[in-house]
This record gives structure tokens, sequence and C-alpha cells, in this order.
């Protein structure tokens, strides 16, 4: 290369490339200059949320972790303060909750939402795209309802975690609920699906009948939470269903299901159980819906009143898991007629239903279908 | 003569000394690099905002929507391939062939309007998804600034970056497939006969803006190594694409048109977060680069095709500068742009143009193997690497 060409190509090089990147420099840093990133002393970080809809108005609870800082070498301490604003919409009722904490709302670390019936009736799946696109809610934030209003719940002072939001979120990761646990998003997959029906764990709180001991003494004000059945939501419907169907339900539909069944023998002694593993295939032949449960147990207790000590190879606790076995299967053929009784395919029969049939399958479909169950029990020696 | 690796020249195609070339050769690139390209330019946009879209119309027929569409984009990159490796462009560039001319002409413009798209669809994810409530035209100048250097760098630039992205891209990707934790059900794409046949075709061609990514692969020569990397490129981007999009409605079903990217919702379930925080960042990153790659990638075969047509790129960088700048900036409402290119007509015009861009290109590697078999001066396009 001469050296002509050499010079003009250093020319070229300098005139053009890094007047470009000069030129990207300013922009990047005017660009800098002028974005609005909150800082963390500037959000309120949420742990929990609380919706209800009454009298055409969203009531949005909102609880806070409220970090004080201390002085003097102490460590800072962290409180938790739950806020409620009422408004036409729930981003509305959130703006009011900044301006009443003076933070912004980031609902980043919000890992449980508690709504209620009527809030979901009013805008089911909608519900939650404004606080996940604005507030930065994670579509895995745990669902849950509850009967009263959600501030109570929130309020709840519970021994056993700082705040409910994280009782109710480590219960259900542990299955510790008649329902499995429901993120926003397989809410708003389950409400859209040919089935249209979805369930969330409800859960209650109530004042505790033995207050819980604690160093300084027997604590106060201290509430029970657990939960108790489940919300049975449809497009246009919702209602609770109790705890014994609504386990069922979910080890037919949900995966991962781990519970205990407690069976009552007619000789008068009983049984428990603990669910190892549910295998449950829903079929749908036409106008024929059946269910077929595999269920592998392991004995936890049984009591009988000759004294004799139960083992899982027993003749007592073959008969007990037989029982189990017949018990499963017609909680399974309740749901099937609550489900027509009411018009909520709780089974989420329809699924299976147009995986066979597309866009043929008909909208009366729950009342077309016969239903049948069989339910096979194994008890294993292991837990 | 020396020769090096990335300029070889066909000697029996060297213009008489003092003459200048109507046409510069086409850029020569590897054909590793040519199937980095594919990945890191070709897939962004049909595994990130795409899913959601065509959900809204097609539900749980979205898989089989882009198994279709993958097909029939297979076939233009079949004829993509063969054109670039038949030395047609060298032949109908030095003919100045006037259908050829005219081929590229419309071939530019179909690129800077691909380009002007998907440049407003990253507009929206970075305004409304990442930085809401900041001025538009701060956004605008920031991508379109490295979006059309690299473009007018040319397809080596493209092929360089494409390269060194690639593994990385690839890489993150693959990350938050591993690690992924949710709820899924893959039976949520069943049944193929979710919709009827005549409403598949209906509602899924309006979503043909998306073929023919690599349309400005036609104006490269390929040197091939001893690997079929442009296969290999091919099979990873479209098993990926696919991949996802089962994925997308495995997790989301009929809920999916709720979902603005499906590659930052794959890396917001990932069971990581809980030890190294929220990873969405991982995607946000990918999905950044690689449109920033697609584009540049658009911009470069609009600059080349232009070339091609009027002898210079320059009027096919201003008219994409200036619709990115200017439209994007004047356009009140984004969305506009993005509701217009979902209509049926504009899809089905696209489905169409693609068709036939393929048809008349795999019709011109043709002719150029005809030629020379029958003038055995003919340059060939393609040379063997080892």
């Amino acid at each position: 290369m001469n050296k002509c060409s050499a010079k003009k190509l250093r020319d070229r090089f300098f005139g053009a490339k890094w007047l470009v990147f000069l030129a990207a420099a300013v922009v990047l840093v005017f660009f800098g200059r002028v974005t609005d990133n909150k800082s963390l002393s500037q959000s309120a970080i949420v742990v929990g949320l609380g919706i209800d809809y009454a009298d055409s108005q969203f009531e949005v609870s909102a609880e806070a972790a409220i970090i004080s800082a201390a002085a003097g070498g102490a460590e800072a301490v962290t409180t938790y303060a739950v806020y409620t604003a009422q408004g036409d919409t729930v981003s509305g009722a959130i703006d009011t909750i900044s301006q009443q904490m003076g933070l912004f709302v980031s609902l980043s670390h919000c890992n449980v939402v508690i709504v209620t019936k009527s809030a979901l009736l009013a805008e089911q799946e909608k519900l939650f795209s404004p606080l996940i696109e604005t507030y930065a809610l994670p579509e895995q934030a745990i669902l849950v309802s509850c009967e009263g209003d959600p501030e109570s719940l929130l309020t709840a002072k519970v021994a056993s975690a700082a705040t409910v939001p994280f009782y109710i979120q480590a219960a259900l990761q542990q299955n510790l609920g008649s329902s499995a646990p429901v993120t926003v998003k397989d809410y708003a997959a389950a409400i859209l699906s040919p089935a249209a029906c979805a369930r969330i764990p409800l859960f209650v709180a109530a004042e505790a009948a033995n207050q819980p001991q604690l160093p300084d003494g027997e604590g106060k004000g201290y509430s029970d939470v657990w939960a108790d059945g489940c919300l049975v939501m449809t497009q246009t419907d919702g209602f609770v269903l109790d705890d014994e169907l609504s386990r069922v339900a979910s080890m037919a539909t949900d995966a991962d299901f781990s519970d205990r069944f407690s069976v009552a023998m007619p000789e008068g002694w009983s049984a428990e159980f603990l669910v190892l593993k549910a295998d449950c295939e829903l079929t749908v032949d036409g106008t024929v819906a059946g269910a077929e449960v595999a269920l592998s147990v392991s004995l936890v207790q049984a009591e009988s009143g000759d004294g004799q000590k139960t083992t899982p190879s027993s003749e007592g606790a073959r008969a007990a898991a037989e029982k189990l076995g017949e018990d499963i299967a017609e909680r399974l053929r309740m749901c099937f007629e609550l489900s027509r009784e009411r018009g909520a395919d709780i089974l989420r029969l329809g699924n299976a239903l147009f995986r066979k049939e597309g866009y043929a399958m008909p909208a009366d479909y729950l009342s077309r279908l016969t239903f049948s169950a069989s339910v096979e029990v194994t008890v294993h020696e292991s837990s | 003569m020396k020769t090096t690796a990335a300029t070889v020249r066909n000697t029996a195609f060297r213009p008489p000394a003092g003459e200048i070339p109507a046409i510069a050769p086409a850029a020569t690139i590897y054909n590793s690099q040519a199937g980095s390209i594919i990945f890191a330019c070709g897939i962004v946009f049909k595994v990130s905002s795409l899913p959601g879209l065509v959900a809204q119309n097609l539900a749980e027929a979205t898989l089989w929507l882009y198994m279709f569409m993958s097909a029939v984009d297979l076939l233009c990159l079949v004829a993509i391939y063969a054109f670039s490796r038949s030395g047609a462009d060298a032949f109908l560039s030095q003919t100045r062939s006037l259908f050829y001319r005219v081929l590229c002409g419309l071939m530019s413009l179909y690129l800077v309007l691909k380009g002007f798209v998907y440049f407003v669809y990253t507009v929206i994810f970075l305004t409304v998804d990442l930085f809401a409530g900041i001025d538009l035209y701060i956004v605008v100048i920031v991508l379109a600034v490295p979006v059309v250097y690299i473009g007018a760098k040319g397809f080596r630039a493209v092929a360089r970056s494409s390269e060194l992205l690639a593994p990385v891209l690839f890489f993150l990707i693959l990350l938050n497939l591993v690690f992924l934790k949710t709820d899924l059900d893959f039976g949520r794409n069943l049944p193929l006969t979710a919709l009827p046949p005549s409403d598949f075709f209906k509602e899924g061609l309006r979503y043909s803006l998306w073929l023919g990514d690599m349309f400005p692969l036609l104006f490269v020569r390929l040197k091939n190594k001893r690997l079929p990397h442009f296969a290999l490129g091919a099979g990873v981007s479209y098993a990926l694409v696919l991949t996802v999009a089962m994925l997308a409605v495995a997790m989301y079903g009929r809920a999916l048109p709720h979902v603005y990217n499906m590659l930052i919702r794959i890396a917001g379930f990932n069971q990581l977060s809980l030890e190294i925080g929220r990873l969405e960042w991982a995607a946000l990153f990918v999905v950044v680069v690689m449109a920033v790659e697609g584009m540049s990638l658009a911009v470069a075969g609009a600059g080349e095709s232009c070339r091609r047509a009027v002898g210079s790129p320059v009027p096919a960088f201003l008219l994409f500068a200036t619709a990115t700048v200017v439209g994007t900036i004047a356009i009140p409402t984004l969305h506009e742009v993005v509701d217009f290119s979902l209509t049926p007509p504009f899809g089905y015009a696209c489905f169409g143009i693609a068709l036939a861009f393929a048809a008349a290109f795999a019709a011109c590697a043709l002719y150029a193997r005809h030629r020379r078999k029958t003038a055995p001066d003919t340059p060939s396009g393609g040379e063997r690497h080892e």
C-alpha cells in the first residue's frame, strides 16, 4: 500500500468512525442525564398485595417493608406496614398508596397477591396486566383468595413468619394447603383455556385459639392463618370448594401433588396416608369422560381399637387403602356433578376434549359428558 | 498476485486495466460467518414479540403456524444459498441486466421497509418494557446510530460481529432454557385442528413480514469451510425458534397474547433467580444485541441491492435513516405501524413478495448455472476454503 492511499485510509478512518463515536458518546451522556431511574431509597418494596372490588371501586392493600435506619452502630430494623387505598382502577389505587407512603410502589418483590372473587369477576386476567407491565409484578407471584377483605388477612399477625405473605408463600411451596400454588401466569392460562375454569387457594385468618408462648410471655393479638379449600372461578361466576373436594381436584389437575389423606373405616378406626406420587389421567372420548388415578402412598398413622400395630403390609392397611381409593373416586364424581351444576369445569375436562375435537368441541360439553373414576392405591413402605 | 482469504477474486472477471468496474464485487464471507448471521440476525424478532402477536388470532395453533412459516423460510434460505453460490450476482451485475437491476431495486425497498418495521418494534419494546417515560427521540437516536453505522460498514462488519457474538448469545439463551422452572403443559399445543384450515391460513399469513430475514445474504459470496456451517446455523436457529414457540404455548396457553416479549419471559422464570436475582437482564442483552444485528443486516442488504440497482448504496442508507429517525418521531403513535404490519392485506402481500423474490433469485441462479455451462469463463460465486 503506498503512502498516498494509506493517508487517505487513515483520514477516512478518523474522519468517519471517530465522528460517529463522538456523536454517540455525546448522545449517551445526554441520555444518561435525562433518564429517570428510581433509586432503591425512593421505592417502596411491597411484599404482599391485596385487591378487592366493591361499589364500583377497587380497594388495594399493599404490605410494604419499611427499613428504619439506625444510629450509633445499631442494626437497621425492618417493619411491615399495610397501606390501603381506593380507586376506579387498580393502578389509580396504587398511585394513591404511593402518595400516602411518599415512595414509588415497586411490586418486583411481591410474591403473594390476595384477590377476592369480586375483583376477579370485575376484570379477570386483565386485572394483572398493568401490575406486570407498570409495577414489575413477577408473573410467578402466587395468587390466593380470602373470604373477607384482603386488608384483614394482610394485617393478621402470625408467630411463625414476619408477615402473612411470607407465611402463605412458605406454606404453599411446601404443599401445606389443600390446593397447589397458583401463579398469576397459571391463573391467566387456566381461565382462558378451553375449560375456562381456574382454582386458587383460599386462606382464612382468625384469632388464635391458643396464643403462642413467646420469650416475653404469652403473645397477644396473634392469628391463625390456614388454607381452607379453594376459590373456583369461571368467566362469569365464582364459588368456594371445600377442603375435601379441593384436594382431589388438585390431585387430578396439578403436577407434583403431595398431600395427606385420612380415611375412616366402618370398624371405627382410621388411617392417614401420605401421597408419594399421584398419576392422574383425565380422558374424554366422545361423551365419555373418565379419570384413572394411580396413587402411591405411605402409611403415616393407623389407630385401631384392638391395639394391634398396623403395618403397611397388613390387611388393615390394604383395606384402608382400598377404602381411600373408593373415597377419592366418589369425591371425583362429586366434583364432576358440582361442575355440571355450577357450569364450572373443575376437573378441566374441556382441555382434554379440545385436544381431541379441536374447534368442533361443543360449548355445552359438560352437560353431554358422563363421568367415571377409578382409583388404585398402592401402599409403599418408605415415606 | 497476492491472494488473501478475505479478498479472493476471480481473475477471469477482472476488468481491463484503467477501467473502473461497474459494480463492486460482492463481499466474501465464510460459511461459518453466514451461519452465525442466520442465528444472530435472523431469529430475535421471531422469538420475542411474534409469539404473543400470533397467539392473538391463532391461540393453540401458534406452534403449527411457526412450523409452516419456518418451512417457507427455509425454502427462501435454500434459494438464497443457491443464488449466492451460483455467481449469478457477479454475472448479472457485470452485464447490467435490467431485470436484475429492477429486482434489486425492489429488494432494496423491501429491506428498508422490513428494517423500519423491526426498528419500530424495537423502539416500542425499549420505551414500553424498559424505559417507560423516556423521550422517544433519545431511544431512536441511540438505536439508529449503531444500526446505520454497522449496516453502512457492510457485510463484513455484520459477519464479524455476528461471529463474535453468536456463541455468547446462544449460550445465554441455552442457559435460560436449561434453568427454566415454571408450570408447563405441552398438551396446550394440541390439537392440530384447533382452527379450521381456512381460518388457519387466513389468519396465519398476516404474519408474513417475518419471512425472508436472510434475503441480504443474496449479495455475499460464500467461502465454504469443511463443515456445513450454513446448514448448521440454519438448523440451530430454526430449532430454537420452534422450541421457543412450543414453550410459549406450553407456558401460557391462551394467555400468550398478554406476553410482549417471550424471550424475556423465559428468562424471568429462571430457577437461579432465587440465588442471583431476577435474570431478565440476561435476555435483555440478547434481545437488544440481536435486534441491532438484525436491523444492521437489513440495512447492509438494502445498501447492496440499491448499489446493484442504481450504482450507489447511499439512497438506501438515507432512506432508512430518514424513515427511522424522522418517521418514528413524526408518527404520533408507533403502535399504528405495528397494527398496519399485522393487517391481512399487508401480510398476504409480504407472503407473495417473499416467495416471488425467492423464485426470482432462484431462477437467476439457474440461469447463471446454465450460462456457466455454455460459457466457461463465467465466474462462480463460492470457493472452498481448506
